[in-house]
């Protein structure tokens, strides 16, 4: 599963793509750009990035995290409201769907990580539980709650 | 399994990745203030390797003041640091070109080398001997993410607390309005520190401890509240407001 390859920049243009989506998934079409960037620069200026085996992993994690930063900005109006003025448009995540609003709502973060894993990038729970860095169990705990969670929500039977 | 249940969860799924229109992905040189490293953009090897030392000294002493020396000349209200023993003179400008390289590199020890640092340095005000990091050159923050939340937030910094410092360093006009790299403590972010810090009679190190943040944060502050009701919103606290939010 390693990338395998020696440049950053190499490393950037192939795992973007999928980073993007990923990221896009656990915060948003607006805040994904900005939420990975921010991952890949602070992933390949930590002292560790060199010597990381799988980077694909390292990086779905770090990105991971940083969504969660990103998400308790967001949680705190104010600074959102201080940020309002710099970015361009739409300040709440143009879901569009409000189904789908409702549902990242209502997950969290590694409950968002954990769908998009498994119905979005069609992964088994051992591959995803290596990409996050958790144990497959936690894998099948997250999974489980977020179905029964979209159930309430969605209705998705 | 009568109705398929994954097919609308993977429905979702593909909406939730804006499957039919991603984002589109930042162009490859993610911000030019942090290149990745070995970009042959300083004049040489020498140079990188006084920075990564200066690098190491910064964190070394961000250590000591974790630990409880103090880092502003801030006696008065430092919330986490209890011991300001060596602060005063509130105006103190660093050179900012001259560094003592030669003072820096050569303690072999990292033990020691904090220790001279924190040493030599004669001007009373400011125990950081690493505040002279360079605001000339760009510095690759090459040096392991300090922490999020501790004093001072410096160089190479990251994390929320770094995100709203540079909100409010925007707001007062300190920072062009960006949203790259809200998160970093980068070298822009470093002059801007040391601009307010000039224009608010501080001790100008580039760091950021309870002093400066303070100043720098007071708005913020009015309007976020203070959560653990200490008086204070330290770095610390803004990463706990909306932790409520997750599970």
């Amino acid at each position: 599963m390693d990338v395998g390859l020696s440049s950053d920049e190499v490393v950037y243009v192939q795992l973007a793509p999928e980073l993007i989506r990923f990221a896009t998934g656990l915060v948003g079409r607006d805040d994904a750009p900005d939420v990975m960037s921010t991952a890949f620069v602070k992933a390949m200026s930590s002292p560790s990035w060199r010597s990381v085996r799988d980077r694909r992993a390292f990086m779905y994690r770090a990105v991971l995290n940083e969504a969660r930063t990103w998400t308790r900005r967001r949680a705190t109006r104010p600074i959102r409201e201080a940020a309002a003025a710099w970015r361009d448009a739409a300040d709440e995540p143009a879901a569009g769907d409000t189904a789908v609003a409702e549902a990242v709502a209502a997950l969290s973060l590694r409950q968002r990580a954990v769908i998009v894993l498994t119905y979005w990038a069609d992964l088994p729970p051992a591959d995803i539980a290596d990409r996050l860095g958790i144990s497959e169990g936690a894998v099948r705990r997250h999974l489980a709650r977020a179905r029964a969670r979209l159930r309430e929500v969605l209705h998705v039977d | 399994m009568s109705t398929d249940p994954d097919r609308e969860l993977r429905q979702l799924a593909r909406a939730m990745v804006a499957d039919d229109d991603p984002p589109t992905i930042p162009p490859w040189p993610l911000d030019a203030d942090v290149e990745p490293r070995g970009s042959g953009r300083m004049a040489g090897r020498r140079l990188l390797v006084v920075a990564a030392t200066v690098i190491l000294i910064v964190a070394a002493v961000g250590g000591l003041v974790a630990l409880g020396v103090v880092d502003d000349a801030a006696p008065a209200d430092a919330p986490a640091t209890s011991a300001p023993a060596t602060t005063v003179a509130p105006t103190v400008t660093t050179p900012p070109t001259t560094i003592p390289s030669a003072t820096l590199v050569a303690p072999p020890s990292p033990s020691t080398s904090t220790a001279t640092a924190t040493a030599t340095p004669s001007t009373p005000s400011d125990t950081s001997g690493a505040a002279p990091t360079s605001p000339s050159s760009p510095t690759p923050c090459e040096g392991p993410p300090g922490p999020d939340i501790a004093y001072p937030l410096q160089l190479c910094d990251g994390g929320l607390a770094v995100a709203v410092l540079k909100q409010e360093l925007a707001a007062k006009g300190y920072l062009p309005p960006s949203t790259a790299n809200l998160a970093l403590f980068d070298d822009q972010v470093d002059a801007a520190v040391r601009a307010f810090q000039t224009d608010h009679g501080l001790v100008v190190d580039g760091l950021v401890g309870p002093i400066t943040w303070a100043a720098i944060t007071a708005d913020y502050q009015r309007r976020v509240g203070d959560p653990n009701g200490d008086g204070h919103l330290d770095p610390a606290e803004v990463g706990i407001i909306g932790d409520a939010n997750e599970g």
